[in-house]
């Protein structure tokens, strides 16, 4: 079984020229419902989002694949340092994680990878988080997906 | 007070409920009670069975009569295709033996024979002419167009069952019924007439039907978690997950997805062929073409079986239980993240994660030990 996997560091590699901005680790999780339950699911997670305002999470990528719509969410676990430590905000988002897992278990969430931000996953959802007049399940309608 | 007062004496509930009250069906000029009356009611025991072999229900009740004059037996044929005898009361169980010796002599062996004492019964072949069909005809006809939530449902509930098939369904149902009708029975309205005795039986009959078909079991599940993802639908306007739907039928994950498995099997009798339909000639889409690279297996359970393994970290790293920094694990998470996803090495680990290589193997094990220990417990996903 072959898994695939990004991490995402705000700043930049151990040994480079980048000394002092503080190193984030993100991970990514996917949320698999079908394109018919597709909008479903995208309202309630950003309800559930919504309700979680102090972990940092992102939209990083919206893809479809057969019978499957992904929606590919960039949790941050904090600094590394938090992370060490066991920080309260690195164990806040590990039970954010833990709330997504168990809400969302009939959409399949997923550790993966997260996307490059090249790939047209993660430009559909870096032009919705650029977007005004746009949020996720509207989105979704848009393309479709959704029917 | 005054409004009360104001009120139209045509809105008083008296007279609603005698504007309401279910008619007496009259056939050709007949009221169903004179049509009742060639048929009264008995009181019998009512023995019913099983065979493999066809049985001619005729010679049965000769038989019943011929070895014990005494012993008054009726039959009749209703549509599930049991066997049924009606006995004068307090002979249900003398019938059954005489029943099963003589289904073992003409060598059809009575399976599942029972008795069922004290039941209503009317010989309906005493009712002359065609005044039996046409009674069954005009309650059929008052009966269904003011059924529609039972008729929904039966769709709805029974796989393979189209609104076409309702009315011939609904046919049989009332002529199964008549010969329990007691036309004596007294209701807060007055005498019971044969159409309210029905509408009272119909209410129970979407559910009856789909145990009948699909075993108490399978039925009791779907009707659970069709209420629980019913509720979850209105309040959290999201699917159901599926610790809800263990929870909704009082039962674990593992046994949830077994019993979804037979629901599910019994449901797609309905759609079997709508997945593959493509809108072609139907002898060349009868099957899924795929290419021969692709992993079939592999390919429909990879989303959950990721799901799976996530779930199993996440149950690692993450304890409500233990008091404290105990209680959650961001390191191990992340180094189970590293380890599992990209699959670095342990000092790779240590070095993204900025610890000593015995720390990172030292998280990495935890999470190691415990998903261990969760596949292996018994009742494990």
């Amino acid at each position: 079984m072959k898994h695939d996997i990004t991490i995402e560091l705000d700043g930049s590699p151990p040994d480079d020229d980048f000394n002092g901005i503080e190193r984030r680790f993100e991970l990514g999780l996917c949320l698999s419902p079908t394109t018919g339950s597709a909008v479903v699911a995208a309202k309630s997670l950003s309800a559930f989002i919504d309700a979680h305002t102090h972990v940092g999470v992102r939209l990083a990528g919206v893809g479809v694949d057969g019978s499957r719509v992904h929606l590919t969410l960039a949790v941050g676990l904090g600094t590394l340092e938090q992370v060490k430590t066991a920080d309260p905000r690195a164990r806040d988002a590990v039970v954010f994680l833990q709330g997504l897992v168990d809400e969302f278990a009939s959409y399949d969430p997923a550790f993966t990878l997260i996307p490059d931000p090249e790939s047209a996953e993660a430009l559909v959802a870096g032009s919705l988080q650029t977007s005004l007049d746009a949020d996720l399940p509207t989105l979704l309608e848009r393309l479709e997906v959704g029917k | 007070m005054t409004q009360q007062q104001d009120r139209p004496a045509s809105t008083m509930s008296v007279v609603q409920s005698d504007d309401r009250r279910v008619p007496a069906l009259v056939v050709g000029g007949v009221d169903e009670s004179e049509i009742f009356r060639f048929a009264p009611p008995m009181v019998c025991d009512r023995v019913h069975w099983d065979t493999a072999a066809p049985v001619h229900m005729a010679d049965t009740v000769a038989h019943l009569h011929a070895v014990d004059p005494t012993l008054k037996a009726y039959t009749r044929q209703w549509s599930d295709g049991q066997h049924r005898v009606w006995v004068v009361d307090g002979c249900g169980q003398e019938a059954r033996e005489l029943i099963r010796s003589w289904s073992e002599a003409v060598g059809a062996p009575a399976l599942n024979l029972r008795v069922e004492a004290g039941v209503p019964f009317r010989d309906l072949t005493l009712i002359p002419g065609t005044g039996l069909a046409d009674l069954i005809a005009a309650a059929v006809e008052w009966l269904y167009p003011r059924m529609l939530s039972v008729r929904r449902k039966l769709v709805a509930d029974l796989d393979l069952i189209e609104d076409d098939d309702v009315y011939s369904m609904m046919y049989l149902f009332v002529s199964d019924h008549l010969d329990r009708y007691d036309a004596g029975r007294q209701g807060k309205n007055g005498t019971l007439t044969l159409l309210a005795f029905l509408i009272g039986k119909m209410r129970n009959w979407p559910q009856d039907a789909a145990r009948q078909a699909y075993g108490r079991g399978v039925v009791g599940d779907r009707v659970a978690l069709a209420k629980a993802t019913e509720s979850i639908a209105t309040t959290y306007h999201r699917v159901a997950s599926e610790s809800e739907r263990a929870a909704a039928l009082n039962t674990s994950v593992t046994d949830l997805r077994r019993r979804e498995q037979a629901i599910y099997a019994l449901s797609g009798m309905r759609h079997q062929t709508s997945i593959f339909h493509d809108g072609h000639d139907d002898a060349h889409s009868a099957g899924l073409q795929l290419p021969d690279s692709v992993d079939v297996e592999s390919e429909a359970t990879e989303v959950q079986r990721n799901a799976h393994i996530t779930r199993a970290i996440m149950a690692a790293v993450n304890n409500p239980q233990s008091a404290g920094k105990r209680a959650q694990d961001p390191l191990a998470l992340a180094a189970a993240y590293l380890a599992f996803w990209e699959g670095l090495p342990r000092p790779q680990i240590a070095r993204e994660l900025d610890v000593l290589p015995k720390t990172a193997t030292a998280a990495v094990n935890r999470v190691l030990v415990s998903v261990s220990m969760a596949w292996l417990s018994p009742g494990a996903d």
